[in-house]
C-alpha cells in the first residue's frame, strides 16, 4: 500500500537528521515541563486512559474488535479499529450533549457477546457488514463514556485519554489475533472469542 | 519516486538540518515562567506553551502534519509552505485585531475534517484540496493565537513562540511520517488519524455543551 507516496528509504544520514530534529524540539519543550503543574491536564489524561480499563465490559468489546479485525485480515484489520473510535466519538458526543440512547448497558454487554461469537464462529461477513456491526456497538460505548465526560476533572484531556486507551485495546486484540497464522493460534483466538462472549453473557445477566 | 522528487526530498532535509541549528540557537535562551506574559524569553515561552496546551491547536497540528506526511514530497513541501505562510498571515491579523470568538470550534471541526480526509481516507484527495486544507489550518491557528493585552514587544515575542512551535510541530510530524514507508507504519498513521478525528469530535461536543 504505497498510494503513490514518497518512495525514499531511510538511511544512516536520515536517521542522523531525525536526531538533529529531536534535539531542538526537546530543548524548546523542556521549560514547559517545569512551568505547568501536572494535576490538571496530566491528571485528566491519566483518568481518561484508565477509564476504559476499569470496565471489563468495555475491555472485552475493545479487544474483540481488534481480534475480529485481525481474524478477518486486511483491510478489516485496520478498518475496524478506525471505524470504532470515530463512531464511538459520535456516540460520546451524543452523551455529552445529553441525547438519550436507550439500553446503553445492554448494548455494551451485547457487543461483547456478538463480537465474541463472531470470532468464535470465525464469521467472515463482507467488510461493510462488519464495519456497520462494529459501528452500531461503538455508539453504545461512546455514549457511556460521553455521559461521564463533563464531570471529569479535565474533560478535554480525559476525552483524548480514553480515545487513545480504546485504540490501544484494539491493538492488543490485533496482536492477539495475529496468532491465527498458526493452527494452534487459530484455536486460541477462537477460544478467546468464546471467553469474551461468555463474559458478555455474564454482564448481560448480571452475574458479573 | 522520480529524480525530481528525490532532489526535492534532499533539499528539504538539508533545509531542516540548517533550520534545526537556528531552532537550537533560539531556544537556548534561559526560560522564565511560561505564564508570565512579560518581556523576552518569558513571553516567547508563553506563546509556545499556549500552543501546546490548547487541545484544538495540538489536534489540528497533528492532523495536518500526519496528512501532509502521507503525501508525496512535492505536495508535502508545498503544503508545509502554505501552512507557514498562512500561519504568518493569521498571526499578523491576530496581532492587529486581537482574538476572534468561536475560533476554537472551527479549529476542532477543521482537525476532525483534516484527520478524516487527509489521514484516514488517504491519497484520494487532489493536491489543491490538500494545499487548501493546509492553508486554512495555518490561518486558523494563527488567528486563534492572539496575545493578551500588554506591551507590543511582549505580544510580538509571544507570537514568535507560537510561530516557532507551530512550525516545529508540523514540520517534525511531516518529516517523521515521511519516513514511514512500510504498509503497517502507514496503517498506524491512519489509525492515529482516526484517534485525532475522534478526539476532536469529542472536544467539539464538549465546547458546544459549554464544558
Amino acid at each position: 500500500m504505497h498510494n503513490g507516496i514518497n518512495q525514499s528509504t531511510p538511511t544512516a544520514g536520515s536517521r542522523a537528521l531525525l536526531r538533529w530534529l529531536l534535539l531542538p524540539a526537546l530543548m524548546a519543550l523542556a521549560p514547559l515541563a517545569l512551568a505547568h503543574e501536572g494535576a490538571g491536564v496530566a491528571g485528566g489524561l491519566l483518568s481518561g486512559l484508565l477509564h476504559p480499563l476499569a470496565g471489563p465490559d468495555h475491555v472485552c468489546a475493545m479487544v474483540a474488535v481488534g481480534l475480529w479485525g485481525a481474524f478477518l485480515g486486511s483491510p478489516a484489520i485496520w478498518t475496524l479499529p478506525v471505524v470504532f473510535p470515530l463512531v464511538m466519538a459520535f456516540g460520546g458526543a451524543l452523551g455529552v450533549l445529553g441525547v438519550h440512547v436507550p439500553a446503553v448497558e445492554i448494548g455494551i454487554a451485547a457487543s461483547a457477546i456478538v463480537l465474541g461469537l463472531m470470532v468464535l464462529c470465525a464469521a467472515r461477513p463482507a467488510l461493510w457488514i462488519a464495519a456497520v456491526l462494529v459501528g452500531v456497538f461503538a455508539i453504545f460505548h461512546g455514549h457511556a463514556h460521553g455521559t461521564e465526560l463533563p464531570s471529569a476533572a479535565n474533560p478535554l484531556a480525559y476525552s483524548i485519554g480514553f480515545v487513545v486507551s480504546t485504540g490501544l485495546l484494539h491493538l492488543f486484540g490485533i496482536a492477539f489475533g495475529l496468532l491465527t497464522r498458526w493452527p494452534a493460534g487459530r484455536i486460541a483466538v477462537r477460544a478467546g472469542g468464546m471467553l469474551i462472549a461468555l463474559a458478555g453473557g455474564a454482564f448481560l445477566t448480571g452475574i458479573a | 519516486m522520480t529524480d525530481g522528487g528525490a532532489r526535492a526530498g534532499r533539499r528539504l532535509t538539508r533545509a531542516l538540518r540548517r533550520g534545526s541549528w537556528g531552532g537550537i540557537a533560539i531556544v537556548a535562551s534561559p526560560a522564565a515562567s511560561a505564564h508570565t506574559a512579560g518581556d523576552g524569553a518569558g513571553a516567547f515561552y508563553a506563546g509556545l506553551g499556549h500552543l501546546f496546551s490548547d487541545p484544538a491547536h495540538v489536534l489540528l497540528l497533528l492532523a495536518i502534519g500526519l496528512g501532509l506526511g502521507l503525501r508525496p514530497s512535492p505536495t508535502a513541501r508545498f503544503g508545509t509552505w502554505s501552512f507557514c505562510l498562512t500561519l504568518l498571515v493569521g498571526l499578523g491579523a491576530a496581532f492587529g485585531f486581537g482574538l476572534l470568538p468561536g475560533l476554537d470550534r472551527l479549529l476542532l471541526a477543521l482537525a476532525a475534517v483534516t484527520a478524516l480526509s487527509l489521514v484516514v481516507v488517504g491519497a484520494v484527495l487532489p493536491g489543491w484540496a490538500v494545499l487548501g486544507m493546509a492553508s486554512l489550518s495555518g490561518l486558523a491557528i494563527g488567528l486563534d493565537s492572539a496575545p493578551p493585552d500588554g506591551p507590543w514587544q511582549a505580544s510580538l515575542m509571544m507570537l514568535s513562540g507560537t510561530l516557532l512551535g507551530a512550525l516545529m510541530g508540523v514540520v517534525y510530524v511531516v518529516v517523521i511520517v515521511g519516513y514511514f514507508q512500510k504498509p503497517w507504519q502507514r496503517i498506524g498513521v491512519r489509525v492515529a488519524g482516526s484517534w485525532i478525528a475522534a478526539s476532536a469530535l469529542l472536544v467539539l461536543a464538549l465546547r458546544f455543551a459549554g464544558v
